[in-house]
């Protein structure tokens, strides 16, 4: 199976160096909760401004109806080109607006893809937006399709990068990259698996390595991880760079 | 179960993500999910329409409740797919889809907000009893909250596309024949033709809504398997054995027990 077909929400932009940055667009369950708390939200501004123009009378009406009208359509805009591209609701759920290359949400695009609002609300409620968000490869509403922007991740998933505490080991013979890579993030998850997976995996790694069976266990494992982050035993003064790519050290 | 065959880009990711992968991969693999609806769950809900003389409402919420029937099959297709293999209507094991908690999922278990979820445990990984209780424990944690958040987005979702498709109706409606549309849908004497017309958009609301539901769910079960067994190592690891290690890898006999 070539990588390419394997399944993925995953984009690909590249820019004009030729760098290929990775943009995570969001679906449907998280952009619906930063609506309903940008929903609540604004209900809450229009309480308080209801009450306090309350007692203006027939003015005080006139008043609130042109703060309705400006808060309604502006509040994303004003979020999106002023506030790094979230609204409140979507900073909680971590989401954001750019453009479709990546770049910052431009005044223009905001503006077209939030006016379009009324578009996808309709018939009702949004099924429109509904039904496009769900049937688009990259999780677009309409206004988003019209402006040229898409609603992306900002925050890469969390990983500890701790790696439980033995003294690195250098293994037999330098593995290539991939290799490295699955053994270090073999020690960073392995408070998470269970022991019986822990030792599958880490004889799987073993034998990736070149580790003989005699000696395997998965502290040998994780003593390879360290010295494949770069840490060596503390008998030597040097201590070469911490937080070095795991590529970078597989020198000759 | 067969790692190496799996259609999905392994790598750790958020919740939401999962999730979302759940709508890519329903969208890959709609064919064979409608397929597989279209044999199956259509004539069900067909007759479910002739209930429609006894209590006007009766149809709908037959249909409703027996959605965890229609995501079984769903999720069987599914279920394959994510391996490579393409299920048709033959292939369609019953004994499979509905052996494991169907009676408690057609009851107390039609209310469980983690249903998409909770799904494929019952139906691929075949444990009863206590030890299946204690998998859920497993599973569900930090994990629970973003099915149900799933749950409430579709529930609201239904309900919006429902009310679009009526909207849909009245507009189109002409308006010389003043009919009392509102009165109807707030159920007072409204004409048969009204009723099944509305029924007939809940089938099409549930046959585009549903099947994501339920890839969602899946995938973020998936999610989860790979988060607490480390599946994407296992796979980096495997393709990358020294090439005079001959032997294939085989899978480790205690996740075998899932899709075969």
């Amino acid at each position: 199976m070539s990588a390419h077909l394997l399944l993925d929400t995953r984009l690909g932009v590249e820019t004009p160096e030729g760098v290929v940055l990775e943009l995570r667009p969001a679906g449907l369950v998280p952009r619906f909760a930063a609506f309903a708390i940008d929903l609540v939200i604004r209900f809450v501004i229009y309480l308080v401004l209801g009450t306090a123009l309350g007692f203006a009378g027939q003015f005080g009406l006139g008043f609130f109806l042109i703060g309705l009208f400006l808060i309604e359509w502006l509040y994303p805009v004003f979020f999106e080109v002023w506030r790094r591209g979230a609204t409140p609701g979507k900073r909680v759920m971590g989401i954001t607006v750019v453009e479709d290359n990546g770049l910052p949400v431009s005044f223009a695009s905001s503006v077209v893809r939030n006016l379009l609002r009324f578009v996808d609300f309709l018939p009702l409620f949004y099924g429109a937006g509904l039904v496009a968000l769900l049937l688009t490869r990259d999780f677009k509403r309409l206004g988003d399709l019209a402006a040229g922007t898409r609603v992306i991740y900002v925050d890469p998933p969390a990983r500890r990068r701790i790696l439980p505490d033995v003294d690195p080991a250098a293994p037999a013979r330098i593995p290539r990259p991939e290799v490295q890579q699955a053994v270090i993030e073999l020690a960073e998850r392995s408070t998470r698996l269970t022991p019986e997976r822990l030792d599958e995996l880490s004889s799987l790694a073993g034998r990736a390595v070149g580790v003989d069976r005699a000696d395997l266990t998965s502290s040998r494992i994780f003593a390879i991880a360290a010295w494949l982050l770069g840490r060596r035993a503390s008998t030597g003064d040097a201590r070469p760079g911490q937080g070095g790519s795991p590529g970078r050290r597989s020198g000759p | 179960m067969n790692l190496e065959a799996i259609t999905l880009k392994l790598r750790p990711r958020g919740a939401s993500e999962a999730m979302d992968l759940g709508v890519r991969l329903l969208q890959r693999n709609a064919g064979a999910v409608y397929v597989a609806w279209g044999a199956t769950v259509a004539p069900l809900m067909l007759a479910c329409l002739m209930l429609a003389p006894v209590a006007p409402w009766l149809p709908t919420l037959v249909i409703w409740w027996l959605k965890p029937l229609y995501d079984r099959i769903a999720l069987f297709v599914l279920s394959r797919a994510v391996f490579g293999q393409r299920v048709g209507v033959r292939d369609l094991d019953w004994r499979h889809m509905f052996s494991s908690g169907l009676l408690w999922s057609l009851t107390l278990g039609r209310f469980d907000f983690a249903r998409s979820f909770n799904l494929p445990v019952y139906l691929l990984e075949g444990l009863k009893g206590k030890r299946r209780r204690a998998r859920f424990k497993v599973l569900q944690k930090h994990t629970r909250g973003n099915a149900v958040m799933q749950t409430v987005t579709f529930v609201h979702a239904e309900q919006a596309l429902m009310l679009s498709l009526l909207m849909l109706s009245y507009l189109f409606m002409p308006r010389w024949l003043d009919l009392p549309f509102f009165d109807w849908m707030i159920g007072k004497d409204a004409p048969m033709w009204f009723t099944l017309m509305t029924q007939g958009f809940y089938i099409l609301v549930l046959a585009l809504l549903e099947p994501i539901y339920v890839a969602s769910g899946f995938t973020l079960y998936l999610n989860r398997r790979v988060e607490l067994e480390a599946w994407d190592i296992e796979l980096d690891l495997k393709r990358n054995l020294p090439d005079d290690e001959g032997a294939r890898a085989v899978s480790p006999p205690h996740l075998a027990k899932g899709t075969r």
